[in-house]
């Protein structure tokens, strides 16, 4: 039985990703751009339909659902080569479409408003799939429709489905240098206290990263944003694969998750990919020899890694989950883990036991890549506490001075005043402090 | 008187020639009647010798005639006929008789040559000529008697001299220094060697036995009622013809024999078909034919049976091999069914049979055959098919398959048996389910999955175990005791289910029931694991749905506890939410121990061991066939052939080693280790069962904290301690376990097993360098166990525990 996953695309950002992100799974499942199935995708065994169902026409139609509330970025979708693969139903914009203007508020509050039709959506799709697994959330924290419609989402999902798993792919605003969205600390505080207490997996996309990534790995002096949202679908699409062409494990998302996230709080993982290499990054350098302790150890390394944290000394690994594509031999993956840990270029977390678990799974046979093998490697590790320990610091800068409130008192939330702001806060700091106890012996205790 | 003689030397007694010793005694030879006048003593002497003679030949003719006729006694059931024979015997009798034919002419020239006055000496004949003419005789005539005085006394007792016994016996005769001694046994020894030849040609070159009587040295093993039906009627003609008639009743004694045969042989060769349908019978391999070469001729007719036999469609071999096969070995049947010319180069050369020309056109035919085989019925192609899909469906490769079948055997287990369960108590609710009742449940595993589509799916099926009814009857008190259900059968359902495979050719050539009876059991445990494992990732949705009804209450009550602080008046809430918050964080960490061990074994198993065992079991079929591919084409390299004619048994073997290899790195071979695995696992699953009944209960782990306290959460909450204690307990004895068993690289159970599995006493026994590398395998397991930290499980001091005191 396929497990189905929806995916809700939320604001610019979110739509940008997931248009990416299906462009990907189309080629490598042989699906063309309407829709319909490449005559040379004949080979089975992988399974579409976790992410597509087919129309009565038998094209293919992806399960998302693609919301904004300015019509920009959706337009492009739908005057694309890609504009015939969506359900039009599925689409949603906001009637005024004005879009959030960057303000947390007036997303959820459009979420609010438009709540009905949303879900009403939402339900059909959730109807319409046999054993429906969760959803995948595609946004970004720091703008306005993705932050603040994506957080009215993900509370409205889980009072509604709390049976069904909620992943989210949250991608964090560069906050190393000064953005031209003033109130992004505001946004994206506030999400993550959604993201903290109504998502189960939030897999943590870093704009700072992404751009380090894309300058250093691949050499492109000034990225677009197509270009790190290229990115952004090889990690989504390389996250999916053991529930795309299903092995001995894994073939749930679940089976993903249960394994990554030991107590339900930690629930933020960071991902690395090598090689890079995809359609539109070409310029990237020569084509090495891959192996799987080569993959494996290039994973572990921070610059490969898509946050940028800023990892203290006790900082440490809670859970490792490799996913390898391609023929890579299963006798090696022993020879790796023990030459890694020989190395000792993973340390785990002093409470339980933990390891490097390995996921091999087939690649596209459709999708041509120079390497022999790649890997993904969904990470939960302590550093990202100084993710959010950034955060928490710019948004104590602006909000100490109670600098740019106003127009975030037009929103229901805050219509008795600011003291969501300050419960985010605490729950941030929560947070903090919960991966923080995570690097001590001591951190399951109970009766103390 | 000269008549007198020559009547008697014909075999027949008359005035003068008398049998001696008379009447009461049993007669020996002819003699001259003691009162006979006018014969001085040497002419007696001389006369008697002669005599002799006749009476061997009577004696000779009486055989003759007595292995011909049909028994007197054929019509009655009751008692073995008086001169049980066979096809050998009777050619034997028929070679001497044409023999014998020289002896009467001797006598007829004889008679001639008196009367025509030719030996007259001056008007007598002198006895001398007459015993010159038959001097030969003398020679051979008492070797003959006691060949046919051995045969008559085995013929009457338990153990007949047939088939290749009678040849070794000829062929021992025939080891004369006696020339013409030599040349008449070896004439015989030619004639039963005919019989021989045309079973080998009727058997080498169409598979079918001509052994009416049982002395063929390839014997069929089946049921008595199939073994007659396909005997008598072959159209092949006997050089004795026509001897049918008796063989029903011979047939039948000679069946229970080859009955008990076949018990003995079948409970052997573990009841695979490709063994159990024809073996070799060795005592009955003349000793002219090498064990080697009864072996290559049992396979090729074996293969050739097994190709026509085949369902649904028999696969025929196609007509101009067998023209050429037939082509390269009549010519033995030829030699071998004399001429006399023949027999004069064959004596010099010394050899009745020319083995070495009838090994080469064996090996010959064989590797043609095989070929063939191995290209029409592809079979490399079947077998790595079959493989693949077993490393499917038994050892549950295929995991979405695996979830669709853990799903549907839970919700079976929920309708049914907890139904059947209201009525019946305990285990005999398991009674009341039959195999039908399981039958959809592969079906809706493999629903929307890419298993529904695959034709190999349906010749799987789960079946109950049946124990046999002590078994049944300890099964509710013990289970550890039915060691032959298999240790994790009664996890599936709660009562012994397993999974089967249905064998049809050619694969049943390569695999053996048990097997499938060890595929079962892999299958069994992988299933137990896997179910554990997902039980455990459920379990992670029960305890994040309580985390998040707990946050929705925190919320809620948090506004209200954030005016309250403010106002500076504290709640007992907060802290009661603390509590639980701690407590689902503890059942949390618990449960990712949990599912850390599990998923460890589940990648350890299909990584480690499944993973690499079987790529290379299929490498190496795949380059067995790829070998054949190009031997068949070239089709004249001779050195292929010992390739070719280990094939089909080093595949069984190969794949057999694999399955041990499987089996044992599951620590399914020892009892100790897989206990302690079962207890890891059925822990696991009472532990979820627990979370999973609380998380049910609307407010899970709340409701004891606070004013109201709640006895059944605080009495599931010291269960909880309780099984995580005995969980680490499980784990630290199970990583003692192995590491003593990665030091000392044996499981303990080594001699006993390595017998007893079929397959294993073949050549590549201990070749490969990788294969029943134990420590390897466990190091392996104890890696990713213990990859954060050494000494996470080997250290009996725990912080959990010391925490939970």
């Amino acid at each position: 039985m396929p497990r189905e996953i929806i995916t809700i695309q939320a604001g610019q950002c979110g739509n940008q990703i997931g248009q990416e992100f299906w462009g990907q799974l189309c080629a490598e499942h042989g699906i063309s751009k309407d829709g319909t199935l490449e005559d040379f995708a004949s080979e089975t065994g992988d399974r579409k339909d976790v992410f597509f169902y087919q129309a009565d026409d038998d094209h293919y139609i992806p399960r998302a659902i693609l919301l904004d509330l300015e019509p920009r970025v959706i337009n492009t979708i739908t005057t694309s080569a890609y504009a015939n693969l969506y359900n039009p139903e599925n689409i949603f914009l906001s009637k005024d479409g004005g879009g959030a203007g960057n303000n947390w508020s007036l997303g959820y509050g459009a979420g609010e408003r438009e709540a009905e039709e949303i879900l009403e959506k939402l339900d059909r799709e959730a109807d319409g799939s046999d054993s429906l697994e969760g959803f995948m959330l595609l946004h970004s924290i720091a703008g306005g429709t993705g932050s603040g419609l994506g957080s009215f989402l993900l509370e409205r999902l889980n009072d509604r489905y709390p049976k069904k798993l909620i992943q989210t792919y949250s991608v964090f605003p560069n906050n190393e240098e000064m953005s031209d969205v003033v109130v992004q600390p505001y946004n994206s505080m506030l999400s993550l206290k959604r993201l903290t207490q109504n998502a189960d997996c939030v897999v943590v996309l870093d704009n700072a990263a992404l751009t380090r990534i894309a300058c250093d790995r691949l050499h492109i002096p000034n990225p677009t944003f197509a270009q790190s949202n290229q990115l952004v679908s090889t990690v989504m699409s390389a996250s999916t694969t053991t529930l795309r062409y299903p092995g001995y494990m894994n073939n749930d998302l679940v089976g993903m998750i249960a394994s990554l996230i030991p107590t339900p709080k930690c629930h933020f993982l960071q991902t690395s990919y090598t090689p890079y290499t995809s359609g539109g990054i070409d310029n990237t350098k020569s084509v090495r020899k891959t192996t799987v302790l080569d993959v494996m150890r290039r994973l572990l390394q921070p610059k490969n890694r898509m946050v940028s944290t800023t990892p203290s000394k006790k900082s440490c690994y809670v859970s490792i989950l490799n996913i390898i594509q391609g023929e890579a031999d299963p006798t090696d993956v022993h020879k790796s883990l023990l030459r890694i840990r020989e190395r000792r270029l993973a340390s785990f977390i002093p409470w339980g036991p933990a390891s490097i678990q390995v996921a091999l799974t087939k690649k596209s046979p459709y999708v041509q890549t120079p390497h022999r093998v790649s890997g993904l490697m969904l990470a939960n590790h302590t550093s990202i506490a100084s993710l959010f320990q950034r955060t928490c610091d710019q948004f104590d800068r602006l909000r100490k001075r109670n600098a740019f409130l106003e127009p975030y008192r037009q929103g229901s939330l805050f219509q008795d005043g600011l003291e969501e702001f300050d419960e985010s806060r605490e729950v941030v700091q929560d947070l903090i402090n919960e991966y923080e106890a995570c690097e001590n012996s001591d951190y399951v205790n109970y009766g103390q | 008187m000269l008549h007198e003689l020559l009547i008697t030397l014909s075999g027949f007694s008359g005035d003068i020639f008398r049998p001696f010793p008379l009447e009461p005694e049993v007669a020996t030879t002819f003699a001259i009647t003691d009162d006979f006048p006018l014969l001085h003593p040497a002419e007696k002497e001389g006369l008697d010798r002669l005599a002799q003679l006749g009476f061997y030949f009577k004696d000779f003719n009486d055989f003759i005639l007595s292995c011909r006729s049909p028994s007197p006694y054929s019509t009655s059931k009751d008692g073995p006929p008086p001169h049980p024979s066979g096809l050998y015997l009777k050619a034997l009798v028929n070679t001497l008789e044409k023999k014998l034919q020289s002896y009467r002419r001797v006598i007829v020239d004889t008679e001639a040559a008196i009367l025509s006055g030719e030996d007259n000496l001056g008007g007598m004949v002198p006895l001398s000529t007459i015993a010159a003419r038959f001097a030969p005789f003398q020679l051979v005539f008492p070797a003959l008697s006691n060949l046919i005085a051995e045969i008559r006394t085995t013929l009457t007792s338990e153990t007949p001299l047939t088939g290749g016994k009678l040849i070794n016996l000829l062929q021992e005769k025939a080891a004369s220094g006696v020339p013409i001694q030599q040349e008449w046994m070896n004439e015989l020894l030619q004639g039963c060697c005919a019989v021989m030849m045309r079973q080998i040609v009727s058997w080498v070159i169409y598979g079918q036995i001509q052994d009416p009587f049982g002395e063929f040295f390839i014997v069929r093993l089946q049921s008595t009622s199939e073994m007659s039906d396909s005997e008598p009627g072959r159209s092949v003609q006997y050089s004795t013809g026509g001897s049918t008639m008796r063989s029903k009743s011979l047939a039948s004694t000679r069946m229970s024999s080859s009955a008990a045969l076949t018990s003995s042989l079948a409970s052997a060769s573990h009841s695979i078909k490709w063994k159990s349908e024809y073996a070799l019978d060795e005592d009955m391999i003349p000793s002219m034919i090498p064990n080697t070469l009864a072996y290559a001729m049992l396979f090729i007719g074996k293969s050739i049976a097994t190709a026509r036999q085949a369902k649904p469609k028999p696969i025929p071999i196609p007509q101009s091999m067998t023209e050429r096969h037939l082509n390269l070995i009549l010519p033995f049947l030829s030699s071998a069914s004399v001429s006399s010319a023949d027999l004069s180069i064959k004596s010099i050369s010394g050899e009745v049979l020319n083995t070495t020309q009838l090994t080469s056109v064996i090996h010959q035919i064989r590797k043609d055959i095989a070929n063939h085989l191995w290209i029409v019925v592809q079979v490399g192609e079947k077998v790595v098919r079959t493989l693949e899909s077993f490393r499917r469906y038994f050892l549950l490769c295929d995991g979405e398959f695996g979830l669709g079948l853990i799903e549907a055997l839970n919700e079976f287990k929920r309708n049914r048996l907890s139904r059947l369960g209201q009525f019946t108590s305990g285990t005999s609710a398991s009674v009341s389910v039959r195999d039908h009742d399981l039958g959809g449940l592969l079906t809706k595993a493999a629903q929307n999955t890419p298993a529904q589509d695959d034709p190999a799916l349906y010749s799987f099926e789960l079946r109950l175990f049946r124990p046999s009814r002590t078994q049944a009857n300890a099964g509710g008190s013990s289970r550890m005791d039915h060691t032959a259900a298999g240790m994790f059968d009664d996890q599936l359902l709660g009562i012994p289910v397993r999974l089967w495979y249905t064998l049809t050719w050619p694969l049943d050539s390569f695999l053996t029931t048990e097997d499938l009876e060890h595929y079962g059991d892999v299958f069994a445990f992988l299933v137990t694991v896997r179910k554990a494992q997902v039980r455990l990732q459920q379990t992670w949705v029960e305890v994040k749905s309580m985390v998040h009804q707990m946050n929705s209450r925190k919320r809620g009550r948090g506004t209200r506890a954030y005016k309250s602080r403010i106002k500076g008046t504290e709640n007992d809430d907060a802290g009661n939410l603390e509590q639980e918050a701690e407590m689902l964080k503890y059942i949390a960490a618990i449960r990712s121990d949990m599912v850390f061990v599990v998923d460890c074994l589940w990648t350890y198993i299909q990584m480690d061991v499944i993973g690499p065992t079987f790529d290379s079991l299929l490498q190496s079929i795949m380059t067995h066939e790829s070998a054949q591919g190009k031997h068949g084409g070239l089709n004249s390299a001779t050195d292929s052939s010992s390739v070719t004619s280990q094939t089909f048994d080093s595949i069984h073997s190969l794949h057999a080693e694999a399955l041990y290899e499987i089996r044992r790195a599951c620590f399914l071979t020892s009892e100790r280790l897989a206990l302690s695995i079962k207890n890891i696992l059925e822990g696991a699953e009472s532990f979820c069962g627990l979370i999973g009944r609380r998380a049910a209960s609307q407010d899970g782990f709340q409701a004891g904290l606070g004013q109201e306290q709640d006895e059944s959460m605080w009495q599931d909450w010291t269960n909880i301690l309780q099984l995580n204690q005995v969980f680490r307990e499980n784990t630290e004895k199970l990583f003692s376990d192995l590491s003593v068993v990665s030091k000392s690289g044996s499981l303990g159970d080594r001699p006993v097993l390595r017998q007893s599995v079929s397959g294993l006493g073949s050549s590549l026994l201990g070749n490969g360098p990788k294969s029943f590398d134990l420590v390897r395998q466990v190091d392996q397991l104890l890696l990713r166990l213990e990859y954060s930290k050494s000494g996470w499980f080997s250290q009996p001091k725990e912080p959990l525990q010391e925490q939970t005191s």
